[in-house]
């Protein structure tokens, strides 16, 4: 955009062409008050508090949504303005109440601060004989409380629902005039019926009509301690503001951190309301040892002592390999960083990994072999550049709230969207075209569309044939996915197919996401595979608002794996089988580095029942209910000689541990996360920690007290401080306070800012730096329905819930979704017999459980759909624990079941 | 006789615009956007500016602060006065929020309901004092008001138009789309074909570009077709019924309106096809039969029985209509005959000549009623414009367009003639035909003549002059004239009843009715070839009468029709008008088919925006409402 100069008050000032008035005099510290403005959505003009004047106008002009032009006068203060700020505050007033005292956002309240700005002090509380308005309290929404006699009709938080949320639940639309008011849209009978809880509308609020239900009485506004940090929840990386009582230190309230580079103050229902469980009363806060069955309090040195002992002991006999860890994906990237120089340096073996292994070590997989690298190519806020979006195997507005919010703004901004998923998921509603494929056919349905692509020509040959290599044989390969060939494995038809794979060829950017329901096959890192090389094959790869965007499902599962936590590699994926790579890190660490690749997670739980595993560490993952076929898990978990589970609480796994140490939460910790789009961020401490460490700190007294004689810390920063020293090629040019505004997207080498944009060059990490085709063959899923077993389970995620709900089920969210459900089709549930709401059985050949039936055409004909985060109905009893292939990620996507009508 | 005007003014000096309103107007003052005119000194000027303040707060939106709050506090003064519960402050504060609202406001309403507002305090402040003083309830008179706003007002069919382009922001799009069925109910059709008069009145054309009204019709059409169609509402039947002559667009509005009440009615149609000159004088690519079809099955849906190929006068006779039970008759036959070019060998029967309106109506089912290489068609409008694009459809490659005057007087919408350009039209302006040149009863060529431009004629356009000796050949393989149409509607209808010069039927234009009280008629063959939206517009405002008619056995105008009269005389003068500040904008054009592949269907050539384009479109609109009240006699 062009400079140009204009006036304000007097003085010269340059500003861009195309910003508005308030943009203008905000950048040059010209104060001029807003109400209905806010950052993020578009101006409106409505409270008229804004207005200014413009030397070629006569009248008062809104100065939030008036652009600029070049020798443009503004005056923002003057006696006229100031009388019309002052007569729409008396109006506004009119009729607002006057109770501030008992009102939550005193201190707070934009319009009370506006009112002791412009009014004299006389009139803010004298009225102008209007009565009050008197709506009831809408209460009935579980975490949002709704006084509408505070409204000020601003429609902040209808513009927030409408166009940040793209959900819709507040409108304003059903009066109009004086009456006007927020409310919930026609054809909704009850007040916020459609609301996903995100609470955006409360941080919308300027005064007190919008208020979360659970902060209310905890303490004054002034009184708060703000400590801006990143969520704990999924792989968005969203930056949220804890608010903190320092009389209590308590946790008392989350809002999203305006200044968050991921979600620039948005939140989702887990990230505002989702932090109640860091004070609930079943955390474990000291060190439980296992005595006669029972768990009895110790103290750290006991329980030092047995772990140390217990391990050496182990070591000595049976030898390194026969101990194992499981790192963290949910921990900062500090303790993964430790537990893998525990296994390696202390323990002396490659036994690490990380449950990426159950969701996304095919992406790692699948991309690397592609592009180079196992990680998301873009960033997330390149959403609103692409013209064509492709959501494949991700619930996103479900499982990634964020993204899909920034999905569904793009599509309403004008990008077109197409969706293939088994299930008519939300975020379908949106979609141009839907691919209502049959599960576990990803990679026939990619082909096809590619095969479309083509043969239409529409393939970007230059871009093929400069940066890519293997296009011949794969083209071939590609020759037999004709629609209707595909349209028969897939159940799309041809139509669509063909429309669908014109959109994609035809797209000036198109960007592909996609998650765990293409990962989670046996056929998964294929399927990954195949979406690579559909970027490659339109050219989407290596610009902006292109590529192949990989949703991580947990906060830190990207961190978990850039730290190393995996059997073959080291922090910046420093290939263990590399001899240099050992002796560097065998210097760093002191101690001589192992030389054979370690086992995977799922391998080492199978080897514990035949005592080729005897001792194992588990940071805060939770086998024993997230991953598949659990009676297999819990047999091998009971066999070990000895376990360390270190955790929050006392989950499934804990229940089989020895010894089980406190786990600190993301609030009590400081460190880092890599999100979804390779960004590490700060985690920064609010509370000390409730049991006194840090889990560093635990994890570095037990390398000690197993005579590993390491580094001192004092501070998570030092030990980053050494992460960016032992991978210098991936973070060398991170340091700890360089993180502390906008993160940095690695690779960030010294010298480097970040990259947001992966392979704007060449496709590095691999030595010709071409990216690769390879020909993929469809192969069905390892179990498929027969006349026993007659149904597909799918299984996924809700937006309320995370993994194996520890956190949420202790959180006021829990009430949104307090039980598991079985989500199947009317049609099969007709056939059954089955009615909404019914208790009923599911059964496999590895399990059953009994849950609710939910009917709704969510789910297909033939599939149902369950979730897996609760403890009293664990879901994995059920799933099959077939491997993929290349990296032994579970089959969680299809199995095979019936379901049954109980009594 | 006005003896007070504030009309057009911004300060008390009543020295406004003398508008005054013709004798059988029954118009004792009006209060509107621009100021205050008085006729009838005795008429209570506080009363009535209570009801203009309560007329604002019931229009106000409640999106903008100043208006929505403003206008409220307004109403509620003005009320508290008119009880005689007023203080003198009142008067001050009134006038002080009614400034504030007046300059702080987003929209019209909000901009301009003060101004009458404050004229009338300027002026007549002594009342107001006297009011309040008095402390009595003042008598409270009876009004008429009208919202509108420069496209309602430019739209004969008066459609809410800044209502459905807000809901279409919202994507409202059932609302939308009901909006605009309650003044006109031929959406999808309008929403393709219509000449948009609103889009020339439009404020936003002003400052940027005017907001694609037309256009947004049709999407919100496309998005109710999209959803499965229309719902047609549950309503008691009467037992009166009315006949309707012609499925065009006039019948099929009035037999929607009466519908909607409950009165059956049967509508004669000559042709096997609904939607008269719509269906068989549009091409299919600028709208496809199915809409019009879909369209006039609403109209059954509703309560209508269309009776295809009866020929009224010769199947069934008027006396014969009342015979069967009907109690009313709408006469809406259009003007399907071609007029006469007035050029040599016209009437020749010559094969390669074909009047436009039968060329469109045979192309329309189907045939292909002329064949070549070159065609020549006559006429600057947009049933030539029709003729040389269907031409260019069936195959001829030399497509020609011979117009007497220059590109600029031509009345065909300037979109379609450069659509037609696009497809290769080739225009010749300034030429006129004097003889069609045949051999073997074949045409062969067109005499024409140069024209130069002489003074304006009655129509405003400079008029064309042969130029002498200017005489030239085209050779041609077709020639197509499409210079206007005629009707003949004493060819059916009763005796004695009245007929305009041009065999047009004579009604009231207010009630529709003709000189025999039980016929009403609308459309072309009252205006002579007019729009469609036109006809539309008839249809539903001689529904009503007819209505009025079967109910009381009498139609006459109501008071809101001399207000429409009255505002419709009104131009709206002053600062606001200009809008220098609102943000430049850039219209939606919607998606169409290349001309190289349009050429070789009869597809339709204009695609819809997306519901997110069209949101984006209508959120260019100013909201250029403005409220009017009148006190009657």
């Amino acid at each position: 955009m062009a400079e140009i100069t204009i006036t304000i008050n007097g003085e010269k000032v340059v500003a861009e062409e195309g910003r508005t008035i308030l943009e203008a005099a905000k950048k040059a510290g010209y104060y001029i008050p807003t109400l209905c403005h806010m950052d993020g959505l578009k101006p409106l003009g409505v409270c008229r508090i804004c207005v200014v004047k413009v030397d070629s106008a006569s009248g008062l002009i809104p100065a939030c949504n008036t652009r600029i032009y070049k020798g443009m006068r503004v005056v923002t203060e003057d006696e006229d303005i100031l009388s019309a700020r002052r007569s729409v505050l008396r109006l506004i007033l009119s009729n607002h109440p006057n109770n501030c005292m008992v009102c939550e956002k005193n201190g707070r309240c934009e319009l009370e601060t506006l009112a002791h700005k412009y009014l004299p002090a006389g009139e803010i509380t004298s009225d102008w004989g209007r009565a009050k308005n008197n709506y009831p309290i809408e209460d009935n929404n579980p975490l949002i409380e709704w006084d509408r006699n505070k409204c000020i009709m601003c429609s902040r938080c209808v513009r927030t629902c409408n166009e940040i949320v793209v959900r819709g639940a507040i409108g304003c639309d059903t009066v109009k005039g004086f009456t006007a008011i927020a409310d919930i849209p026609k054809d909704k009978d009850s007040s916020l019926a459609d609301c996903e809880l995100c609470g955006q509308c409360i941080a919308a609020c300027p005064t007190g009509a919008l208020m979360g239900k659970r902060e209310k009485l905890c303490g004054r506004s002034w009184d708060l301690k703000k400590v801006r940090t990143t969520c704990p929840y999924c792989g968005t990386g969203c930056n949220i503001d804890l608010y903190v009582n320092p009389k209590t230190n308590r946790v008392v309230k989350a809002e999203g951190s305006k200044e968050g580079p991921v979600n620039w103050g948005r939140t989702c229902v887990k990230g505002r309301f989702g932090y109640e469980f860091v004070h609930s009363t079943e955390r474990i806060t000291t060190p439980l040892i296992k005595k006669d069955g029972e768990f009895v309090p110790a103290t750290w040195d006991e329980a030092y002592d047995l772990i140390a002992g217990k391990f050496k002991e182990i070591k000595e006999k049976y030898g390194p390999d026969s101990l194992g860890v499981f790192a963290c994906s949910r921990s900062v990237n500090e303790d993964n960083y430790l537990l893998t120089k525990l296994a390696r340096a202390v323990f002396g073996t490659n036994n690490v990994d990380n449950c990426a292994r159950v969701c996304h070590a095919p992406s790692v997989a699948g991309l690397s072999a592609v592009f180079g690298t196992g990680a998301a190519t873009n960033s997330f806020d390149q959403i609103s550049g692409g013209d064509v979006l492709f959501v494949t195997g991700s619930n996103t507005t479900e499982a990634h709230p964020i993204i899909g919010m920034n999905i569904k703004r793009a599509v309403k901004n004008g990008a077109k969207l197409i969706v293939a998923d088994p299930r008519r998921i939300e975020i379908v509603k949106h979609a141009d075209y839907f691919l209502p494929l049959r599960p576990g056919t990803n990679v026939a349905l990619f082909s096809g569309l590619m095969h479309v692509i083509v043969k239409e020509g529409l393939h970007d040959k230059k871009f093929i044939e400069k940066r890519t290599k293997g296009f011949e044989a794969f083209s071939k390969n590609l020759e037999k996915f004709t629609p209707e060939y595909t349209a028969r494995i897939t159940g799309v038809s041809p139509s669509v197919i063909v429309e669908a794979a014109r959109m994609m060829g035809e797209a000036k950017n198109l960007m592909i996401y996609y998650s765990l329901g293409i990962t989670e096959h046996a056929w998964g890192t294929q399927g990954v595979m195949s979406l690579g090389h559909l970027a490659l094959l339109t050219g989407s790869v290596g610009r902006p608002s292109t590529g192949v965007n990989v949703l991580r499902g947990q906060n830190n599962v990207q961190g978990a794996c850039d730290m190393g936590a995996l059997p073959d590699i080291f922090i910046g994926y420093q290939k263990v089988a590399d001899p240099a790579v050992r002796e560097k890190f065998g210097k760093a660490w002191g101690a001589k580095m192992p030389e054979t690749v370690g086992l995977r997670s799922t391998d080492m739980l199978d080897m514990m029942a035949d005592k080729r595993i005897r001792g194992f560490y588990i940071l805060g993952e939770d086998p024993a209910h997230t991953d598949p076929d659990i009676s297999h898990i819990r047999k091998n978990l009971g066999a070990l000689d000895f376990l360390v589970v270190q955790e929050m609480f006392m989950t499934e796994t804990a229940k089989f541990a020895h010894v089980v140490l406190p786990a600190s939460s993301f609030a009590e910790q400081n460190g880092t996360y890599a999100n979804g789009e390779r960004r590490i961020q700060l985690v920064n401490q609010a509370i000390p920690p409730l049991s006194g460490k840090e889990n560093w700190q635990v994890i570095c007294d037990v390398m000690e007290r197993m005579g590993y004689d390491g580094p001192k810390y004092s501070h998570a920063s030092e030990i980053f401080d050494e992460m960016t020293k032992v991978a210098e090629h991936f973070i060398g040019g991170c340091t700890w306070e360089g993180l502390r505004e906008k993160g940095i997207q690695w690779p960030c080498p010294p010298g480097s800012k970040g990259t947001a944009t992966m392979y704007t060059e060449r496709f590095s990490p691999h030595p010709d730096g071409l990216g690769i085709f390879t020909p993929i063959d469809f192969k069905e899923p390892s179990e498929w329905p027969d006349s026993e077993y007659e149904f597909i389970l799918s299984t996924g995620r809700r937006r309320e819930h995370y993994n194996n709900g520890s956190m949420t089920r202790r959180t006021g969210i829990y009430k949104v979704w307090d039980h598991e459900t079985v989500e199947m089709n009317p049609y099969d549930a007709t056939r059954l017999n089955i009615i909404d709401g019914e208790k009923v059985r599911v059964v496999s050949r590895r399990g059953e459980v009994s849950v609710k039936a939910a009917v709704t055409d969510k789910s297909p004909i033939g599939t149902v759909w369950m979730s897996f985060h609760y403890q009293d109905a664990l879901t994995n009893l059920v799933t099959n624990s077939t491997y993929d292939s290349v990296v032994k990620c579970p089959e969680y996507k299809v199995c095979a079941v019936r379901v049954e009508k109980l009594g | 006789m006005t003896v007070f005007s504030t009309w057009g003014t911004d300060g008390p000096s009543g020295a406004g615009a003398p508008i005054s309103f013709s004798q059988d107007m029954p118009i004792r003052a009006l209060m509107g956007w621009s100021g205050l005119i008085i006729s009838d000194e005795s008429v209570d000027i506080v009363d009535m500016t209570r009801e203009y303040a309560a007329r604002a707060r019931a229009e106000s939106c409640g999106q903008c602060f100043p208006c929505r709050m403003g206008t409220e506090e307004m109403a509620e003064i003005m009320e508290r006065i008119c009880d005689g519960r007023g203080v003198m402050e009142d008067i001050d504060r009134l006038e002080a929020v009614a400034g504030y609202v007046h300059e702080s406001s987003r929209c019209d309403i909000g901009l301009t309901s003060p101004h009458p507002i404050l004229d009338a305090i300027y002026s007549f402040r002594d009342r107001f004092v006297e009011a309040i003083r008095e402390a009595k309830p003042v008598p409270r008179g009876e009004y008429v008001c009208q919202v509108t706003a420069p496209c309602i007002s430019a739209c004969p069919t008066r459609v809410n138009i800044p209502g459905y382009v807000e809901k279409i922001r919202m994507r409202h799009w059932d609302e939308a789309i009901k909006i605009v069925r309650d003044t006109c109910c031929m959406p999808g059709t309008i929403g393709r074909v219509c000449v948009k008069d609103c889009e020339f009145k439009c404020k936003r054309g002003a400052i940027d570009e005017p907001i694609a009204i037309r256009h947004l019709k049709r999407v919100a059409a496309d998005m109710e077709l999209k959803a499965g169609g229309a719902s047609v509402p549950e309503k008691p039947l009467k037992d009166e019924k009315a006949a309707i002559v012609g499925a065009g667009p006039a019948g099929l509005s009035c037999a929607y309106y009466l519908g909607l009440k409950g009165y059956r009615s049967t509508i004669f149609e000559a042709l096997p096809e609904p939607g008269g000159m719509a269906a068989v004088g549009i091409p299919d690519y600028r709208l496809p039969r199915d809409i019009l079809r879909g369209e006039a099955a609403m109209v059954e849906a509703v309560g209508a029985e269309i009776r295809y190929s009866v020929k009224v006068g010769e199947d069934i006779t008027i006396p014969q209509m009342l015979e069967q039970g009907y109690r009313a008759v709408f006469i809406a036959a259009g003007a399907p005959n071609s007029s006469a070019m007035g050029c040599e060998g016209e009437d020749a029967g010559y094969r390669g000549y074909m009047p436009g309106v039968e060329f469109l109506r045979k192309v329309a089912f189907g045939e292909k009623p002329l064949s070549g290489r070159k065609i020549l068609v006559i006429g600057g409008g947009n049933v030539a414009m029709d003729c040389v694009r269907s031409a260019r459809r069936l195959g001829f490659t030399d497509v020609n367009l011979l117009y007497r005057r220059t590109e600029k007087e031509m009345p065909a919408d300037p979109f379609e003639i450069a659509d037609s350009k696009d497809e290769g039209v080739k225009f010749h302006t300034l030429v006129a035909p004097v003889k069609i040149h045949a051999s073997g009863g074949r045409v062969t060529a067109l005499e024409c003549v140069r024209m130069i431009l002489g003074r304006p004629d009655a129509s405003g356009r400079r008029k064309p002059i042969p130029e002498e000796k200017s005489n030239f050949l085209m050779d041609c393989d077709a020639i197509v004239p499409a210079i206007g149409q005629s009707c003949e509607v004493d060819r059916f209808a009763p005796e004695g009843i009245g007929v305009n010069k041009n065999r047009t039927l004579a009604v009231d234009p207010v009630t529709m009715r003709s000189s025999v009280p039980y016929i009403f008629g609308g459309g072309d063959c009252v205006t002579g070839p007019s729009t469609l939206v036109a006809a539309l517009a008839a249809g539903r405002r001689a529904a009503r009468s007819i209505m009025d008619y079967l109910e009381t056995g009498d139609s006459a105008p109501r008071p809101e029709d001399w207000l429409d009269k009255a505002v419709s005389s009104l131009s709206r003068p002053g600062h606001s008008d200009d809008a220098p500040f609102a943000v430049l904008t850039h219209r939606h054009h919607p998606p169409m088919t290349d001309p190289e592949t349009r050429i070789h269907s009869f597809a339709e050539v204009e695609g819809c925006l997306s519901p997110a384009e069209a949101g984006q479109e209508a959120g260019r609109c100013l909201r250029c409402y403005r409220i009017a009240i009148a006190a009657l006699r």
